[in-house]
C-alpha cells in the first residue's frame, strides 16, 4: 500500500499532468478517438415521450428549498445552502436498517462529485467528463441521457468533474469542462441553447452547478491555476444571453486595483468555481472567489490581491457589489476561499445576527454579518493550523512569515493546499442541532517557491507543494461538528483517509457523508457516533441528497474518485476509478 | 622548415584541446548560481503539474534519467524547451522566460545536475 501510495503521489503530485491527460481521456470518452479500451462514444439519447411533471419549476418552489421532501432543487438544497432535509424517517435508532434501493453507473472515470437534483419524480445527475442523465428517482431507470462532446485539449486543473445541474421552469442548466453553459429540456434532454462562457484555451473551465435566481442563472468559472482573470456571470434562462459579468479582479483604475503590483491583475486568477448562496429577503447574492495567480509565488503580485479568496455580496439584478470580505489576503498557499457557505440566522455573543458562515480551506471557520460583511469571528476548525497565528479584530490573518513558500522549504505548514474543507465537496448545517458538519483533510505540506513563467493556457503556479504528511502516512480525515454560535468544535468523527465526500443532515438526527475507501456513512448528528456504513466500492467524492417518493425515503450517495487527487490527499490509490450512484432506502 | 610546420600544428592542436578542455570543464561544473536559477524555474513552472522528480505514471516525461526522447544534447533539449513538442502538453516556452535563453540554459544545467542517471 505504501508502495502504491508512493507511486501515486508521484503521479498525483502532478495533479494535472492529469488535468490535461484527463482532457485527452475526456475526448476519448466523448468519442473523438474511439477505442475499444475507452468508455463508449458520445450518446445523445433524448426521451421518446416527455418525462416528469408537466408543471415547471417556479421561483416559489426554489425559495421553499427542501421543505417539500419530494424535491431537491438546487446544489445546496436551499438558497441558504444548508444541505438539510426535513425528513424524519431515518433516525439514529433505525439508520442501521438502511439498504440499497438501486444503483446506476456513470460510465466515466474521474471524480463523481455531483449533487443530484430531484423534481417530479426525476433525478438529474451529472457525471465527470460532462454527461447529464435523467433517471427515475424511484427505480433508477434511465429516462434520457446527454453526453457533451469535449475538445481534446481541455484546460482542467483538478480532474474532469461536474457537480450538478440547476433547474428552472422546463429546463435544467449545466456547465461543461470547456466552459460552456447549456439549457436542456428537463422532460426530454433536448438542447435549448448552448453558449460559451469563456474560451477554454485561455485556461477557463466550468465545473459547478449554476444558481437560479428569478429568470437568471448565475455561474462561476475555474482557471485560478492558469492565470485567468476571474469573474461570475448571470445569464437569461430563456435565451442564454449574458446579462452581467462581475470581474473578481479589478482592472486598472477600479477600486482594489491598488492591491495588485504593476499589471499583475491581468493574470490575477481569483476564480469562482463553486455555487453561491442567495438571501431572498435582502435580494442579495453571495459568491466566493479562489486563489490569486500564480499560486505559490506572490512576488510579482505584491499587495492584498483583491478580490481573491473573498466572499462578495452582490445585487443579482445588476451584478453590482454591495460589500466584500477577504479571508486570505495575498494568498501564497492556494487557500481558495471557495468552500461551502451557509446563510444562518443565529445568535453570536448573545445578539441575533443574520450571518454568513464559512469553513474556509485555510482552516478557520468564519462568521460575518451578511447584511454588511462585518467580521464576527474566525475559529480554527482544522485540527492543525499554523500558517497564521490567529486573526486580528478585523478578521485579517496574522501570518507566520516562516510558513510562506521558500526556495528550500523546511516548515511543515498546515493545512495543505487542498484544505481543510475544499470547494470540491460540501458541508451541511442543521437548524435543529445548530451544528455545521464539515468533512475535511487533515494533512500538512512543504510549500516550495520557484520562478513564474507565464504562457497563456498553461498552468501558472510559481511553486509546488510537497505533501510530506502523505509521504509519511500522517494524513487522515475528520468530519467536524461546529457550533455556529461560537465556532467551537463540538465533536469530530475520524477516518483514516482524508474525508472528501460532501455532507447532508436530516431532521431525523442523522448526517450522511462518504469516505475515500468507498463507504457511505451515517453518523449521529448530535454525537458523531457511526450508525451505519455501506461499501459502495469507489471513493466517496460526491454530495449526498435525500428525498421522498410515495411515502418512501431515499438517500442518494455518489461513488467514484480520481487517483491523482486521491493520491495527493493521501487516500487509497488502489481503488479503481469509475462512477456509480447508490440510492438507499429504509423500511418504515 | 618541416620541424617548424610540425611545431605550429602541435601548438594549434594544443590550443584547440585546451579550449575544448575548458569547455568540458564548464559543462561538468556549472556555476551553482545557474543551477539554483534552473531549479527555481523548474519548481515554479515545470514541477507541480507536469514533470515529477521521481518516476511516475503521467504523460509528462521524467527528466532525471538518461532517456531523452527528443535528443540528449544541450541543444536538443534547448530546442524542446523553446519550441515545444507538437501533440503534447509541452508548449513552447521560447520568449516567455524572464531572462530569455539564459533561463532555458539554466534549466538544462539544473536537469543535468539533478540527473539520477548513473552513466
Amino acid at each position: 500500500m505504501r508502495q502504491a501510495r508512493k507511486w501515486a503521489i508521484g503521479l498525483a503530485g502532478v495533479l494535472f499532468a492529469l488535468g490535461l491527460a484527463s482532457g485527452a481521456r475526456a475526448a476519448a470518452t466523448a468519442g473523438l478517438t474511439p477505442s475499444i479500451l475507452e468508455s463508449p462514444s458520445v450518446v445523445v439519447s433524448p426521451a421518446k415521450e416527455p418525462v416528469g411533471a408537466k408543471a415547471g419549476v417556479t421561483g416559489e418552489m426554489l425559495k421553499a428549498g427542501t421543505t417539500d421532501t419530494s424535491k431537491w432543487l438546487m446544489y445546496g438544497g436551499d438558497y441558504s445552502n444548508f444541505r438539510f432535509s426535513p425528513i424524519k424517517s431515518i433516525t439514529p435508532e433505525n439508520a442501521k436498517n438502511l439498504k440499497a434501493a438501486w444503483s446506476f453507473p456513470t460510465g466515466t472515470l474521474g471524480q463523481f462529485e455531483t449533487s443530484p437534483v430531484i423534481y417530479g419524480g426525476v433525478m438529474y445527475v451529472t457525471t465527470s467528463n460532462s454527461r447529464v442523465m435523467a433517471l427515475d428517482a424511484k427505480t433508477g431507470k434511465l429516462l434520457w441521457r446527454y453526453d457533451y462532446t469535449l475538445p481534446a485539449d481541455l484546460r482542467v486543473c483538478c480532474g474532469p468533474v461536474n457537480r450538478g445541474v440547476a433547474i428552472s421552469g422546463d429546463v435544467v442548466l449545466w456547465v461543461t469542462l470547456d466552459a460552456h453553459m447549456l439549457a436542456l429540456d428537463r422532460r426530454t434532454g433536448n438542447v435549448k441553447w448552448n453558449i460559451e462562457i469563456a474560451p477554454f484555451a485561455d485556461g477557463f473551465a466550468a465545473t459547478s452547478a449554476p444558481l437560479v435566481i428569478g429568470d437568471k442563472a448565475i455561474t462561476g468559472i475555474a482557471g485560478g491555476e492558469y492565470g485567468v482573470r476571474g469573474f461570475f456571470d448571470a445569464y437569461d434562462i430563456a435565451t442564454g444571453k449574458r446579462l452581467w459579468r462581475h470581474y473578481t479582479v479589478p482592472a486598472a483604475g477600479e477600486p482594489g486595483a491598488e492591491t495588485w503590483a504593476s499589471d499583475s491583475y491581468k493574470t490575477g486568477g481569483s476564480p469562482t468555481w463553486t455555487t453561491g448562496a442567495y438571501d431572498p429577503e435582502t435580494d442579495t447574492l453571495y459568491w466566493t472567489t479562489g486563489n490569486p495567480s500564480p499560486d505559490w509565488n506572490g512576488d510579482l503580485r505584491m499587495g492584498d490581491n483583491l478580490y481573491s479568496n473573498s466572499i462578495l455580496a452582490v445585487d443579482p439584478n445588476t451584478g453590482i457589489r454591495k460589500w466584500h470580505f477577504q479571508f486570505t489576503p495575498h494568498d501564497v498557499w492556494d487557500y481558495d476561499g471557495n468552500s461551502h457557505i451557509f446563510l444562518v440566522d443565529t445568535e453570536i455573543g448573545g445578539k441575533p445576527v443574520k450571518a454568513v458562515l464559512q469553513p474556509n480551506r485555510n482552516g478557520f471557520f468564519y462568521a460575518l454579518d451578511r447584511t454588511n460583511g462585518k467580521f464576527l469571528y474566525a475559529k480554527q476548525y482544522a485540527e492543525e493550523l499554523n500558517w497564521a497565528k490567529g486573526v486580528d479584530e478585523n478578521g485579517r490573518p496574522i501570518v507566520d512569515p516562516a510558513a510562506e513558500p521558500q526556495d528550500k522549504p523546511t516548515m511543515r505548514v498546515c493545512p495543505g493546499n487542498m484544505g481543510g474543507l475544499n470547494g470540491a465537496w460540501t458541508a451541511s448545517y442543521s437548524p435543529l442541532t445548530k451544528l455545521a458538519y464539515v468533512p475535511s483533510i487533515e494533512g500538512c505540506q512543504h510549500y516550495a517557491k520557484g520562478i513564474v513563467v507565464t504562457v497563456k493556457g498553461i498552468p501558472m503556479l510559481g511553486g509546488m507543494p510537497d505533501p510530506i504528511d502523505v509521504t509519511e502516512g500522517k494524513d487522515h480525515g475528520v468530519l467536524s461538528a461546529v457550533d455556529v454560535a461560537t465556532g467551537e468544535v463540538k465533536w469530530r468523527y475520524q477516518d483514516p483517509d482524508p474525508m472528501m465526500g460532501g455532507a447532508l443532515s436530516t431532521a431525523g438526527g442523522v448526517v450522511f457523508t462518504s469516505t475515500q475507501d468507498g463507504h457511505a456513512l451515517a453518523l449521529d448528528a448530535t454525537t458523531g457516533k457511526e450508525l451505519w456504513r455501506f461499501r459502495m466500492g469507489g471513493s466517496g467524492r460526491g454530495q449526498p441528497v435525500a428525498y421522498e417518493i410515495d411515502g418512501k425515503t431515499y438517500v442518494a450517495v455518489p461513488s467514484g474518485g480520481w487517483v491523482a487527487i486521491t493520491a495527493l490527499s493521501g487516500g487509497p490509490v488502489n481503488i479503481p476509478e469509475g462512477g456509480q450512484l447508490f440510492v438507499f432506502t429504509i423500511d418504515k | 622548415m618541416q620541424r617548424l610546420k610540425f611545431l605550429g600544428l602541435a601548438l594549434v592542436c594544443a590550443l584547440f584541446l585546451s579550449a575544448c578542455g575548458e569547455k568540458k570543464l564548464e559543462a561538468r561544473v556549472p556555476d551553482p548560481a545557474v543551477i539554483a536559477r534552473g531549479q527555481a524555474l523548474f519548481t515554479g513552472t515545470c514541477g507541480a503539474y507536469c514533470h515529477k522528480q521521481t518516476p511516475s505514471n503521467t504523460d509528462a516525461l521524467f527528466l532525471f534519467d538518461c532517456e531523452w526522447k527528443h535528443g540528449s544534447t544541450d541543444d536538443d533539449i534547448f530546442k524542446v524547451i523553446n519550441g515545444g513538442v507538437e501533440g503534447t502538453r509541452m508548449v513552447a516556452f521560447g520568449g516567455a522566460f524572464p531572462e530569455g535563453d539564459k533561463d532555458a540554459r539554466a534549466l538544462i544545467a539544473y536537469l543535468r545536475s539533478a540527473s539520477q542517471c548513473k552513466k
